[in-house]
């Protein structure tokens, strides 16, 4: 399963320090989604589009991504416009006539969180999983946490191949899901084996564990070493979020 | 259904991020390394089991599954279900950084109902298994249908409409969610019934 999908690349951006990159877009990343002017919005867009430039990341998995987010959105688009109340944006029918109001705030929404989403893709995206753990052990996030968070990512690709063969194994008994109670029973069983097979496999990972004298936590061998454009990037950086924020 | 970024208001993102460190904290207390890396595997799982995906007409609906995470990880399911969403936040821009917090407060706080009301039902059994793993699904999903519409209505009033219709698009999602749920929990209470006593 290919889950980190951006981070293979040659852009200036991966090849950042990680650590700078998860640095400079947590408060990017934040005070774009507290901002409500439109001049700031469209300043946190360009900033976007740029980094997703450089990154070079535009293509059709990027498409796919920005599709699941504005999911979200068309609830938004379906309801905000109607009950801002406001000026009529085309036509008056009473309830039924969608103010200007409410289209600006479902437009500013969905800039926002475009803006957002491009940022996660072209920064912490442009890395892999694994060193971006690594840099949060490096930054000072919970041990432990980071610890679980490598387990789950290191086994995913394990549970993901057991589900891919059970899902064969369907499809080779003519398995086809359909709107009935048939297809539920069939996942259900199915989601039962994919967590037994999950519980004894961490039970044997574990005992691996203890056979290799694990305590709980991973000794850091490696450490980054930021270079000059890791700290001009994030002295760069630094000055566009302030720029958003002061402008 | 995940909030996305930059819709909810900064006081909600906050509360968010508070009450999901308290649950992450408790799960923290109790993780010994065995539970570590079965939290872990859980996780995975988790993760991996939201791929499935059931037809209903000519839409689909993916599984959440929170309640049965709930009752197998115990009160390390803040955990559990936080390390999965922050990959999906990361990875596939289902929901984002910011409003971590309060998405994972939506999974996992029923996650954490389900496991402290119908887990002690499992190990006396007095209902039916499939009973027990049907009602914890569906109202895990509820819970979260609520607290998805609340925590989206803290945006203002204007938000009360769209969080009514998420919540009317989540209801087919509560029954599946419950029948896969009882009848995941049937089987493992058949084929490894000491997983669901510990």
């Amino acid at each position: 399963m290919n889950l980190d999908g951006f981070s293979r690349g040659d852009s200036p951006l991966h090849h950042l320090d990680p650590r700078m990159k998860i640095v400079a877009y947590l408060p990017l990343a934040v005070l774009t989604a507290l901002i409500d002017s439109f001049f700031q919005v469209l300043l946190a867009l360009a900033t976007a589009l740029i980094l997703a430039g450089t990154a070079r990341i535009f293509s059709r998995l990027l498409l796919q991504r920005l599709a699941v987010v504005n999911m979200f959105m068309a609830f938004l688009w379906l309801t905000l416009p109607f009950s801002v109340s406001g000026e009529p944006l085309l036509w008056q029918a009473g309830a039924l006539s969608p103010s200007i109001e409410g289209t600006a705030l479902s437009l500013l929404l969905t800039l926002k969180t475009n803006a957002i989403a491009l940022y996660t893709v072209s920064l912490p995206g442009t890395s892999t999983v694994m060193s971006l753990s690594h840099a949060m052990l490096h930054l000072r996030f919970p041990r432990k946490l980071v610890t679980i968070f490598y387990f789950f990512y290191r086994y995913i690709g394990v549970i993901s191949r057991e589900f891919s063969t059970m899902q064969r194994m369907l499809k080779a008994r003519a398995f086809h899901a359909t709107s009935s109670l048939h297809t539920v029973r069939v996942y259900g069983y199915f989601t039962g084996i994919l967590f037994i097979r999950s519980i004894e496999r961490a039970e044997r990972v574990y005992h691996a564990l203890v056979m290799r004298n694990f305590t709980g936590e991973f000794p850091l061998l490696f450490h980054f070493n930021a270079r000059g454009n890791d700290i001009a990037f994030l002295c760069l950086m630094a000055v566009v979020t302030l720029t958003i924020a002061f402008l | 259904m995940h909030i996305s970024e930059g819709v909810l208001p900064p006081v909600t993102l906050v509360t968010g991020y508070a009450a999901s460190a308290i649950g992450i904290g408790i799960g923290l207390r109790r993780l010994t390394d065995e539970k570590l890396v079965r939290t872990a595997l859980l996780s995975s799982a988790f993760f991996v089991a939201s791929f499935i995906h059931i037809p209903i007409g000519p839409a689909n609906v993916h599984l959440v599954l929170n309640g049965f995470i709930g009752l197998l990880a115990g009160w390390t399911c803040f955990i559990a279900i936080g390390i999965a969403l922050l990959l999906q936040a990361l990875l596939f821009q289902f929901g984002g950084i910011t409003t971590l917090g309060v998405n994972m407060f939506i999974i996992a706080l029923p996650a954490l109902f389900s496991f402290l009301i119908f887990s002690p039902l499992l190990d006396r059994k007095p209902f039916p298994v499939f009973l027990t793993g049907f009602l914890s699904g569906f109202s895990s999903v509820f819970l979260s249908a609520i607290l998805l519409s609340f925590s989206l209505a803290t945006a203002g009033s204007a938000f009360f409409t769209a969080s009514t219709l998420i919540f009317a698009s989540n209801v087919p999602l509560m029954i599946i969610d419950g029948l896969v749920t009882a009848l995941a929990l049937q089987f493992i209470s058949n084929v490894k019934p000491e997983l669901l006593t510990q």
